[in-house]
C-alpha cells in the first residue's frame, strides 16, 4: 500500500466517526421514560396511549388553534367523554407533580369554564406549583431531544 | 430505460419493507438488516479505500488553475496551485466543504451559428452543495436517536435547523432543501440531453433511494406520526448491542429504516464512494512541486544498467583502433 500512514490514519478517523455512538453508549443501558406520574395516579389519558404517543403534539396544536382563535374550550374524546382543552387544567393535572399555579380556575361543573379576570403580573405561583422538571412531558422530551414550546407562552414561574 | 429500472427497484424496496412488516418480520427489519447493512458499509468502505491505496500514483498529476510558484516577483496562487502541504490542505478543504471545482462549472453553447460561448452556470453547484450539507446535517441530527444523553451540539443544530415553524411544529430547513435539491439533480439529468446520455441506472438509483429516504422521513415527521420513544428505544438498543423490537412503530418507520439500510449496503459498491474517494483524488491532493522536487516513480524496479564509462573501459582499444573518439585516453595518461 502506498502512503500507508495517511491511508490508515484516514481509515481510523472514518471508523471512529462512524462508530462514535457505539463508543459513547458502551456499557450504558437506558430505559425509555414512561408516563410515571400519570401511571401512579392510575389515570386514563383522554385518548388511548398509542394515539397520544404519536399524536399529542397535533392534538395540542389543534387545541391551541381552537381555544385561542375560536374560543372552543371543550374537547370531546373519541369515547364521548368531555374534557377542558387546557394544558394546566387537563394535561398537567396527571402528568406533573404539584398543583396548578392557579391563574385559571374551573367552574364547579368542570366544563363550562368561567375564567376570572386575571392580572398576570399579580399571579404568585404557590410552593407546590407544577414541577415541570420532573413532569412526564419534560422527561420524555428530554429523552427524545425535542423541545416543546408550551412554556414559551404558558407562564410557569 | 435506466430511469424506469431504477424507479422500479426503489418501489420494490419500499414494497418489501411494507410487506415484511405486515407479515410480522419486524425483528428482521429492525435488527438483522441494520446490523448487516452497517457491517457491509464499514467493511466494504475500508476494503475499497485499501484497494485504492494499493494503486500507485507514479506521477504528479494535480490539475491546477492558478499561477504556479515561480520567481518571487510572479504572484503565486497557493490555493489553486499549491506548492506545499498546507496549500494542499487549504485546497482540499475548499474542495470538500465548498465544492470549489464545481463552482467553476460553466455551460458551453454555440450561438449565432458557430460562436462558442461559455455561460454562467452555478445551479449544479448550488444544488449539490445544498444537497450534501442538508444530508450531513440531517444525519447529524439523527444522532439524537443514537445517544443518551443527547449532546448539546446536536440539540443546538436541531434548534437552528428547526428555527422556522408552523403552529407548534418546527419545520426543518434541511428537510425542504434536500427534497428540492434531489429533485433538481434528477430533473437536470433527465432534461439536459447530454447529461441524460451519460446517465446510467447507477446514477438514477441513488437519487431515487435518497429521495425515498428523505420523503419517508418527512412524511414520518409531518404527516404519519410514529412513537418516537419506541423508535429511540430501538435505535439505542442497536448501539448498545441490546437489540429490542418495540411494538407499535408505524410501517412508515420501517420503510424509512429499510431504505437507509439499502443505502448503507449499496454505498461501498457505488459511486457514492466519492465520500472517501474525494480525499484520494490525485488531481487535488498533491502539491504541484514537480519543478522543485524530484519525484521517483514508486514502482520503479531496480534496473541493471551499465554506465558509458564501463562501456568505454571495455571497448576503448577497439574504439581507438577504429578512430572513434574516446573520453578517457589511456595512452595519453601513460605518456
Amino acid at each position: 500500500m502506498y502512503d500507508k500512514g495517511k491511508i490508515i490514519t484516514g481509515i481510523v478517523i472514518f471508523l471512529g466517526l462512524m462508530t462514535f455512538p457505539f463508543w459513547m453508549s458502551l456499557g450504558k443501558a437506558v430505559n425509555p421514560p414512561e408516563a410515571e406520574i400519570a401511571q401512579q395516579l392510575g389515570e386514563e389519558c383522554i385518548e388511548d396511549a398509542e394515539y397520544m404517543r404519536e399524536n399529542h403534539m397535533k392534538l395540542l396544536n389543534d387545541w391551541r388553534t381552537e381555544v385561542v382563535r375560536e374560543g372552543d374550550r371543550i374537547y370531546v374524546a373519541s369515547d364521548g367523554e368531555k374534557y377542558e382543552k387546557s394544558l394546566q387544567n387537563t394535561c398537567l393535572k396527571c402528568h406533573a407533580k404539584g398543583e396548578n399555579p392557579g391563574n385559571v380556575k374551573l367552574s364547579d361543573d368542570g366544563l363550562e369554564s368561567k375564567y376570572k379576570e386575571i392580572d398576570l403580573n399579580s399571579v404568585q405561583p404557590s410552593a407546590e406549583a407544577y414541577d415541570l422538571e420532573s413532569s412526564d412531558c419534560f422527561r420524555c422530551h428530554e429523552y427524545a431531544a425535542v423541545e416543546p414550546d408550551c412554556w414559551d407562552c404558558h407562564i410557569v414561574d | 430505460m435506466g430511469i424506469g429500472f431504477s424507479l422500479l427497484i426503489a418501489i420494490v424496496l419500499v414494497l418489501v419493507a411494507l410487506l415484511g412488516t405486515s407479515i410480522g418480520l419486524n425483528a428482521l427489519f429492525a435488527v438483522v438488516i441494520p446490523y448487516l447493512a452497517f457491517s457491509i458499509f464499514l467493511v466494504g468502505f475500508i476494503a475499497r479505500i485499501v484497494k485504492w491505496g494499493r494503486s500507485p500514483v507514479p506521477f504528479r498529476i494535480p490539475t491546477t488553475c492558478g499561477q504556479q510558484k515561480s520567481l518571487d516577483w510572479i504572484k503565486h496562487n497557493e490555493i489553486e496551485n499549491p506548492s506545499t502541504k498546507m496549500g494542499v490542505v487549504g485546497r482540499m478543504l475548499l474542495e470538500i466543504l465548498c465544492f470549489r471545482s464545481l463552482f467553476r462549472n460553466t455551460r458551453m453553447e454555440l450561438r449565432e451559428g458557430n460562436k462558442l460561448v461559455f455561460i454562467w452556470e452555478k445551479w449544479l453547484w448550488l444544488a449539490g452543495l445544498l444537497f450534501h450539507w442538508s444530508f450531513f446535517i440531517i444525519l447529524f441530527r439523527h444522532l439524537r436517536l443514537f445517544m443518551e444523553p443527547v449532546p448539546s451540539l446536536v440539540e443546538l443544530v436541531t434548534t437552528l435547523d428547526g428555527f422556522f415553524g408552523f403552529g407548534m411544529h418546527s419545520l426543518f430547513l434541511t428537510d425542504a432543501f434536500i427534497l428540492v435539491a434531489v429533485t433538481y439533480l434528477f430533473i437536470r439529468r433527465v432534461v439536459i440531453p447530454h447529461v441524460k446520455y451519460v446517465s446510467l441506472p447507477a446514477d438514477y438509483f441513488p437519487l431515487f433511494l435518497i429521495f425515498g429516504i428523505a420523503l419517508s422521513g418527512v412524511l414520518m415527521k409531518y404527516v404519519y406520526r410514529v412513537d418516537m420513544i419506541a423508535v429511540k428505544e430501538l435505535t439505542l438498543g442497536l448501539v448498545t448491542f441490546n437489540p429490542v423490537v418495540p411494538q407499535g412503530i408505524g410501517a412508515i418507520f420501517y420503510v424509512h429504516l429499510f431504505l437507509v439500510c439499502v443505502l448503507f449496503m449499496y454505498f461501498p459498491f457505488s459511486k457514492l464512494m466519492h465520500m472517501g474517494g474525494v480525499f484520494l483524488s490525485p488531481t487535488r491532493n498533491l502539491p504541484n512541486d514537480s519543478r522543485a522536487k524530484r519525484h521517483v516513480n514508486p514502482w520503479n524496479y531496480p534496473v541493471k544498467f551499465r554506465t558509458y564509462e564501463e562501456y568505454e573501459d571495455e571497448f576503448r582499444k577497439f574504439m581507438k583502433a577504429m578512430g572513434l573518439p574516446v573520453e578517457k585516453d589511456d595512452s595519453k595518461e601513460k605518456s
